[in-house]
């Protein structure tokens, strides 16, 4: 076994699991207020990935600062969405949720198809293509761009959640919605701003994907499956465990790329969600709930 | 529930209903029409299926492409390995083995995915699809890969080509639908049903949940696979992308949707309706579009219209009836129902 | 185990993250009886009932019914052996009819349910009569979800009842009901009683409990402070000072 090899995968994984770990933390977020799964989440990942394209195209700002139009503007497209399409389901909001967030999913695959057509693009910036090399493998600086990039992030929730009083209002709605709401708490105006924050932080995914992929609408459907994974093995609800498990995920992948077969790399993670259904359905973060109420 | 109208008219419909899909080739033999009515069919049997873990139950499954997926490439490739045979009518035999394949496969998969709520299992059944796409895109020296994979090729031609297929669909649209009739009539269906409503209640007065969700996940697979079989052999070559496809769950459960979930008729109908109307736009509409309107028709008639067409129907009768007959549907509120009988 | 206990609940405690739900807590339920639980709120009450249906695991303490231990079964076992459950909202099937709730318990299972539908022989006659003696014969055919709460309560209770469960508990049976019912459901629990079904009754309607029970269990703070017949329990000064202290 190739020790150098290996450790520029993990290298690698690490770096990459970290936007994932954002992109998979608004979808975990997503379902710790509203407890739907925001099937269409690789959609918004994509839409970010779009707009932060076209920022540089058109107002030719670097992408990373872009970020401040990509980011609210995400966060407004997904208040809109919330407020649109998901807070009128009233009954079994959970079931009908996947199906609902699927055909968002499409709707704006078509949107953004009409839009801006289906050809593969990618934001190519300047130093887009400079690389380092560890242990044999080629990584580019962006990689490392964008894991700075995720790490505050996932600092600036945190710091939301845990130190303001809407980061407050989020956390016990998480906790228990009916409480939540029996002390005062608007329940559908916190679902709908975590709807936007989780929409922003895809936003923050979109444009670093943007950068290391070519992408097109049609993208969505290979990362959907990804984020769902990650978002299961953290424990859903658990932004935390998000972010772990996208890390620890990501790495197998990369590892498994490197040194098996890329073919394979695919499978990886869908071998490491059967062993985690097997052995722990509830995720590293999550808990298993029986309503005994 | 209604079950007012007498049972002999309900079968007296079965029975028109089914004179006429057997008469339908010899109505309409243009082979387009036929063609629709082959895919409608295959719609009816998914949609029913889906309809029995996902309506009766409540628990969204999108594993139903890769079952179709399955049941296609088992199909395939014991024509191609196991058992020649030449394009002819031998190959329908091979469909409930096809069907069967699936099923075992469910047995495992469903195993493991049902240890898990509705949300964390719809995506565990999104990834079963996905990895089942991978295999089928990667085992390329079994499954030919994106090379995609031949069946032999029948031995009738032109306008006759479709009737076959069609009949073949519709045995197992009617398998399909006689499946979940059975289900909903039994103690399973029952539990199922329960399980929608409150899962740990049911669980709590002796429901196995857990089994009663397998024997529906199982059912579901039996009658996918046997649809792709059927589907691999009519269109002679299959690629993973297309007989793996989401949408294949997805427009089931849209199906079942709208015409109620839940019930035996409803995605019967939902089938009936959007299979010639998806088709029609396909046609006419490009890809973007395409996908904007069917999202669009997605969200409309599941946020308008969440029971589907048959119970809103049905509660529209009831409340007319209750209207014309000038009393109230339930006794009100307020009234102590149970002071005096109680105290015999 | 003297002759006539039915449930003995030995010294359970459960904690919930850092709070203690119930601590050390014991009580007996004596064959033919019906027990009441009560304490002021916050008392653990409802976390006592979710640990002997098997809804919470309790961290220490043995419950045993019959003889046999059920600390640490599913609820589903439970209720095989004879444990019945209400709750305190009333929890139904609200897409299923009445009747069609009455059934769930007594299915006709296996093949046999397959090929000949679940309305077992004579089941749906039992359900039936049972919902009459409910006082909602009428509405056997509704969906449940069009019932008023009071009914849905009545037809949780039928569900109960089909397996003829040795032993019901009921979680705050009285809450939310017309003052006019509450008789009426008093004298019915008592007939059932008569039939020798045993109950274990939390509550906080206090005229309700001291009308019904033959004994009664005090909980504060999670923790029993009393127990017996309902006349010596109400002078007990811990009681008193349960409910009027801090």
């Amino acid at each position: 076994m190739n020790l150098s090899l290996l450790f520029g995968a993990l290298v690698l994984g690490l770096l990459t699991g970290g936007v994932y770990g954002v992109m998979a933390s608004g979808l975990s977020l997503t379902f710790g207020v509203m407890r739907i799964i925001n099937v269409g989440h690789a959609a918004l990942v994509i839409t970010g990935a779009f707009i932060s394209y076209e920022v540089f195209r058109h107002l030719h700002l670097d992408p990373f600062a872009g970020l401040v139009i990509t980011m609210p503007l995400m966060f407004v497209i997904g208040v809109v969405l919330e407020v649109l399409f998901i807070r009128p389901l009233k009954t079994d909001r959970e079931e009908l949720s996947v199906l609902v967030t699927w055909a968002l999913a499409l709707a704006l695959e078509g949107v953004l198809g009409y839009f801006f057509g289906t050809d593969l693009v990618q934001t190519t910036v300047s130093y887009g293509n400079s690389t380092f090399v560890v242990g044999g493998v080629h990584i580019a600086y962006v990689y490392i761009y964008g894991f700075l990039l995720a790490v505050a992030a996932m600092a600036a929730l945190a710091a939301l959640l845990y130190r303001t009083n809407l980061g407050a209002a989020i956390r016990a709605t998480m906790l228990n919605r009916q409480a939540a709401q029996l002390i005062g708490i608007d329940v559908e105006r916190v679902s709908a701003i975590s709807f936007g924050i989780g929409a922003a932080l895809a936003g923050v995914g979109g444009t670093v994907y943007g950068i290391v992929n070519a992408f097109n609408p049609d993208s969505h459907y290979d990362l959907i499956g990804h984020l769902l994974v990650i978002v299961v093995l953290g424990g859903v609800g658990s932004m935390r465990g998000a972010f772990l498990a996208a890390l620890l995920i990501i790495c197998i992948q990369d590892i498994t790329q490197v040194m098996i077969s890329p073919d394979w790399a695919d499978l990886s993670f869908f071998v490491v969600l059967t062993i985690m259904l097997v052995v722990r359905p509830q995720g590293f973060f999550g808990v298993r709930v029986r309503e005994a109420t | 529930m209604t079950g007012s109208r007498p049972r002999w008219a309900k079968l007296g419909g079965c029975v028109v209903a089914l004179a006429f899909c057997v008469a339908f080739p010899t109505l309409f033999p243009g082979s387009g029409v036929l063609n629709i009515a082959l895919l409608t069919l295959m719609y009816v049997a998914l949609a029913s299926s889906w309809n029995i873990l996902g309506g009766f139950a409540g628990y969204i499954s999108l594993g139903a492409s890769a079952f179709f997926g399955i049941g296609a490439y088992s199909m395939g490739l014991i024509l191609e390995h196991l058992i020649h045979m030449s394009g002819g009518y031998g190959p329908f035999a091979l469909v409930p083995l096809a069907g069967l394949i699936a099923a075992v496969v469910a047995i495992p998969l469903g195993w493991v995915a049902l240890r898990t709520r509705h949300a964390v299992f719809a995506t565990a059944t999104i990834a079963i699809m996905f990895v089942f796409q991978l295999l089928a895109t990667n085992l390329s020296s079994i499954t030919g890969g994106s090379a995609g994979l031949g069946y032999p090729v029948p031995t009738w031609t032109g306008n006759f080509y479709d009737k076959p297929f069609y009949f073949a669909m519709l045995v197992v649209a009617l398998i399909a639908v006689i499946i979940a009739w059975m289900v909903r009539r039994s103690g399973v269906g029952l539990g199922l049903l329960a399980i929608r409503d409150d899962e740990d209640k049911a669980e709590a007065i002796g429901v196995p949940t857990w089994s009663y969700k397998l024997v529906a996940f199982v059912l579901s697979a039996f009658v996918a696979g046997m649809v792709g079989a059927v589907y691999g052999y009519y269109t002679t070559y299959i690629y993973p992308q297309f007989v793996v496809d989401p949408l294949i769950s997805i427009g089931a459960a849209l199906m079942a949707f709208l015409g109620g979930s839940g019930t035996l008729v409803g995605p019967v109908l939902g089938a009936l309706i959007l299979e010639p109307a998806q088709l029609e736009l396909g046609f006419h509409v490009n890809g973007q579009i395409y996908l904007i309107l069917y999202g669009a028709v997605f969200l409309f008639v599941i946020l308008l219209m969440p029971r589907g067409i048959v119970p809103s129907v049905g509660a529209l009768i009831d409340s007319r009836r209750a209207r014309r007959h000038g009393a109230p549907l339930a006794a009100p509120p307020q009234q102590p129902p149970t002071a005096e009988a109680v105290a015999q | 185990m003297s002759d006539d206990t039915l449930l003995h609940v030995q010294s359970i405690s459960k904690r919930f993250g850092g709070v203690v739900a119930v601590n050390d807590c014991s009580l007996t339920v004596r064959k033919g009886t019906i027990t009441g639980l009560i304490g002021p709120n916050g008392s653990g009450k409802t976390t006592v009932f979710n640990m002997i249906t098997g809804f919470v695991r309790p961290d220490d303490g043995a419950i045993r019914f019959n003889d046999d231990t059920i600390a640490g079964r599913t609820p589903g076992a439970i209720y095989r052996m004879g444990i019945g459950r209400t709750f305190q909202m009333a929890r139904v099937f609200t897409r299923l009819t009445a009747l069609e709730n009455l059934l769930v318990p007594v299915r006709r299972t296996g093949v046999s349910g397959f090929l000949r539908g679940f309305r077992g022989v004579g089941q749906a006659e039992r359900a039936r009569d049972m919902l009459e003696q409910l006082g909602i014969g009428h509405m056997a055919e509704e969906p449940v979800g069009r019932l008023s709460y009071g009914q849905r309560r009545l037809v949780e209770l039928g569900t109960v009842m089909m397996v003829n469960p040795k032993l019901v508990l009921l979680d705050e049976p009285a809450a939310g009901v017309h003052p006019r019912v509450v008789d009426g459901l008093a004298r019915y629990i008592r007939s059932l009683n008569e039939t020798g079904i045993s109950f274990l009754v939390v509550e906080h309607d206090l005229n309700f409990v001291m009308d019904i029970c033959h004994d009664l269990v005090v909980l504060d703070r999670g923790r029993h402070i009393a127990q017996g017949p309902p006349a010596e329990v109400r002078t007990q000064q811990s009681v008193i000072d349960a409910y009027l202290g801090d």
